[in-house]
């Protein structure tokens, strides 16, 4: 939760007041008129089934077994530690690793590009 | 009124819905991820409620394994469309369209 | 020794090949000469077999050897091999195509002098003999047939050799068409064949139980067509006097020795199968056919129309005989004709070549003096044909007609149609040799008649010792000297008896015999002593042979092109538009999916969510029902 309000939505805020995107969408300009047709449908469709289904199933589906209770409170973290260190701790550091290949992405990407030139004199032994 | 499950469920469907009605309709790639990220957050609210229903941690796990997925591909995500609007500023997803048939 | 039965069609087979890639370097006569001793090696291996089939027979076993080269189709149970049968029937077939055929590639290297194709004919020919003995040595009909087709398709090439020609262009497709209306019954035949009886192969055919009735009279009557077609009986004759148009050695062969008697050939292997309805027809159309035949042979001036419209009579003497049952009088007629209509046909080559390429009787006249070979070995043909005895012709055409008489249903009314047909025989062959060889000279001043070469004048004495002596296979006074049926008789499970007292059989000998000098007499006075006024005998309806031709080219260009149109249109519109239309229905299919292929991310996303969607939908039906 924090690390959502904190730093996604934060990002976020920041890459739009970079960019200056506050202009509404021009709607009429829409090129595949269909599109809106069908994500209306989309919507409609969507959710009346989910709808349906929230309603109507009451009993669980799948009959997959609880992985651990839940208790309210402090229980719930020590709980929660307790899965992601134990059951998933595999998937738990691949997630961080994938965390650091982001990081170096961004950074990559962030960089203004060099102009060819530079990079070709940077080479040792070219003269 | 008592507020079960149900209810929260229908907010994460309603949540779902918005987002993807979003992403079909918002040209602007911006806008776009955010309706994506509106997307996983409706699911991450719909896995919070059945684990609190059904007494299961495993829900809460997915939580967060989706969250910090989510934050990732916003971190690239965000890095490809600062880099694609600082050279054109007027992009939307509609400018890729090479592959018609 | 029986064994070597694949070289006889393969010494004919390496000569075309031969002929093929290397003839127009070899030049003339060389080619000529190839083609000749592999003709004649041919005949020298089929004497061998022949040999070694009599001593196959010593104790008691069975006369016939069965030679598989490969397994040609085999599909499912129909089996068909690519096999030879060498039996009484095959072997006689084959020698006499052998032998006749070999003498007809040495007359031709004289005749065909100074030819610009030279070497083209004599491949030509070599194929056709390889195709003959494909079709004589075949071990089921499917063999045979490949040669059946092979000798239409010589035939057409030979026919129309001279093909600068348009008429000779013509007649060769013409010959072709007709022949295929013939090859359409023997398919047909065949298919019937295989369906009622479970084989092609003729062993097994001979020993199968006979078919229902009318699966018999049908296959067999569609058989007959396929012989009517190749052997030019009504209505299917139109194209044999056309056919005159190729050379005289092609006429000669094809349609006077071989090619023509494949059809007697045909129905005789598949006796079997004949049953007695069909067979009544089969003697009433080869009785029509011989008639008529002899009617218009009358009233022809084309030396080699009349030689024409002879075979085709005497075609028809051979399928009245099979109508009535006596096959083996059949062959024998069949062997002596060859002998006498080749000897006929290569002497009238002869005089033709010896005229400068002249063919109408009426500018010849008192040839005998000029060619005294030809005309010697000419007058032995004619009085084969005509059925004087001794010679060959007497005998196998007696037989014939006493097997008419004896014919079960309307014997003595075939016998009748045979006689006058015997009758106009030996009129007309008799006014073909006086108007050439004797009366006076009607030929232009700068015409210097000669005789031919030895190449030609050789085989021409060879078939004349043939046509003299080859009544001696078969001479009924003696049943020993009945050498013929004694040898043909494995092949037939009914084997034809004579039931006529020796009285009878001599009584209706001596009444052909002086119908055939009744003949001879009628042409004699009209032509040679002129006592009797020539204007009324050649009437312009059998000179044109009563229009038969005209009313088939009539019916077939007017009425029949324009069915023919309509049914092509409807292929071309019905047939042709429906696979057509299945291709523009895809194309149309496409078009209209087309715009679904837009490019746009954001369309196809929204074919993900709807997807998406719909299988939530699928998958939770049982859920909420």
């Amino acid at each position: 939760m924090i690390v959502y309000a904190g730093a996604i939505v934060v990002l976020f805020l920041f890459v739009i007041m970079l960019l200056g995107v506050d202009r509404a969408q021009n709607l009429e300009l829409s090129i595949l008129p269909i599109q809106r047709w069908a994500a209306l449908v989309f919507a409609a469709g969507s959710l009346v089934i989910l709808g349906a289904l929230i309603v109507v199933v009451n009993e669980p589906v799948t009959g997959a077994e609880a992985m651990g209770g839940t208790a309210s409170g402090d229980e719930n973290v020590r709980l929660l530690a307790r899965s992601l260190f134990s059951d998933h701790v595999y998937a738990f550091e691949l997630t961080s690793l994938l965390l650091v290949i982001a990081v170096i992405g961004a950074v990559v990407l962030a960089r203004k590009p060099k102009d060819i030139q530079s990079a070709t004199i940077e080479e040792p032994g070219n003269n | 009124m008592e507020i079960t499950t149900g209810w929260y469920l229908v907010l994460g469907a309603l949540l779902f819905v918005i987002g993807g009605t979003g992403l079909l309709i918002r040209r602007n790639p911006l806008v776009m991820l955010m309706c994506v990220e509106l997307m996983l957050n409706g699911v991450n609210l719909s896995f919070v409620a059945f684990a609190r229903q059904l007494d299961d941690i495993g829900g809460q796990t997915v939580v967060f394994f989706v969250l910090v997925v989510a934050a990732a591909e916003v971190v690239v995500g965000l890095g490809l469309v600062v880099a694609i609007l600082r050279r054109q500023p007027g992009a939307t997803a509609d400018d890729l369209s090479a592959l018609r048939g | 020794m029986v064994e070597l039965v694949w070289l006889v069609p393969t010494l004919p087979l390496f000569g075309f090949c031969l002929l093929l890639l290397t003839g127009h370097l070899l030049g003339e006569p060389r080619a000529g000469w190839i083609a000749t001793i592999a003709a004649g090696a041919s005949f020298v291996v089929t004497l061998v077999v022949f040999v070694g089939l009599l001593g196959k027979d010593s104790h008691g076993g069975e006369r016939s050897y069965e030679f598989i080269l490969f397994e040609w189709l085999p599909a499912g149970s129909l089996k068909v091999e690519a096999g030879f049968l060498v039996d009484p029937l095959s072997i006689t077939m084959a020698l006499f195509v052998t032998g006749v055929g070999a003498l007809i590639h040495l007359y031709s290297i004289g005749y065909m002098h100074e030819d610009p194709k030279y070497s083209k004919f004599f491949l030509y020919l070599n194929l056709f003999l390889f195709s003959m003995l494909m079709l004589v040595f075949g071990n089921n009909l499917v063999v045979t047939f490949l040669g059946w087709e092979g000798v239409g398709a010589c035939s057409y090439f030979l026919i129309s050799f001279w093909h600068e020609r348009d008429s000779a262009a013509t007649a060769g497709k013409k010959a072709f068409v007709t022949n295929r209306v013939g090859d359409w019954g023997f398919m047909i035949a065949t298919f019937a064949i295989w369906s009622a009886l479970g084989t092609v192969t003729y062993t097994e055919i001979s020993h199968s139980p006979a078919m229902s009735a009318a699966t018999g009279t049908a296959v067999s009557l569609l058989l007959f067509v396929a012989a009517a077609g190749k052997s030019a009986q009504l209505p299917l004759y139109v194209w044999l006097p056309d056919a005159m148009e190729g050379p005289t050695p092609v006429s000669a062969m094809v349609h006077a020795a071989t090619m023509v008697t494949s059809g007697v050939y045909l129905l005789v292997r598949m006796n079997s199968v004949l049953t007695d309805d069909a067979l009544l027809v089969i003697a009433v159309v080869g009785g029509a056919t011989a008639l008529f035949a002899a009617l218009c042979a009358v009233a022809q001036h084309d030396i080699k129309k009349v030689l024409a419209y002879s075979t085709i009579s005497q075609l028809g003497y051979m399928f009245l005989a099979i109508g009535s049952g006596a096959y083996v009088a059949a062959i024998f007629h069949v062997i002596t004709h060859a002998f006498f209509k080749a000897l006929l046909f290569l002497g009238s080559g002869s005089v033709i070549h010896g005229m400068h390429d002249e063919q109408d009787m009426r500018k010849m006249g008192a040839l005998r003096v000029a060619m005294p070979i030809t005309a010697g070995t000419f007058i032995v043909g004619w009085l084969a044909i005509a059925g004087v005895p001794p010679f060959a012709g007497f005998w196998s055409k007696d037989e014939i007609l006493l097997a008419a008489w004896e014919q079960k249903n309307i014997g003595p009314l075939l016998w009748a149609v045979g006689l006058v047909t015997a009758l106009l025989t030996a009129y007309y062959m008799s006014r073909q040799v006086i108007l050439v060889f004797f009366g006076e000279q009607r030929w232009e001043e700068d015409v210097h008649p000669h005789e031919s070469a030895w190449t030609m004048t050789a085989p021409l004495c060879v078939l004349a010792v043939a046509a003299i002596a080859g009544g001696a296979i078969n001479l009924p006074l003696i049943k020993d000297w009945l050498v013929l049926e004694h040898f043909l008789e494995p092949i037939f499970h009914h084997p034809h008896h004579f039931s006529s007292g020796t009285a009878t059989k001599i009584v209706l000998a001596i009444i052909s015999v002086v119908a055939g000098l009744i003949g001879i007499s009628i042409a004699t006075l009209v032509w040679l002593m002129r006592r009797i006024p020539s204007d009324n005998l050649e009437p312009e309806f059998l000179e044109n042979a009563m229009y038969v031709d005209s009313t088939y080219a009539r019916v077939v260009g007017g009425v029949g092109t324009s069915s023919f149109q309509k049914t092509a249109d409807f292929d071309a519109e019905v047939v042709d538009g429906t696979v057509n239309g299945v291709g523009r229905l895809v194309t149309k299919v496409g078009q209209l999916i087309q715009p679904t292929q837009s490019g746009y991310m954001r369309n196809y996303a929204v074919g993900v969510a709807i997807g998406a969607l719909a299988i939530v939908v699928v998958l939770a039906w049982g859920l909420l029902l």
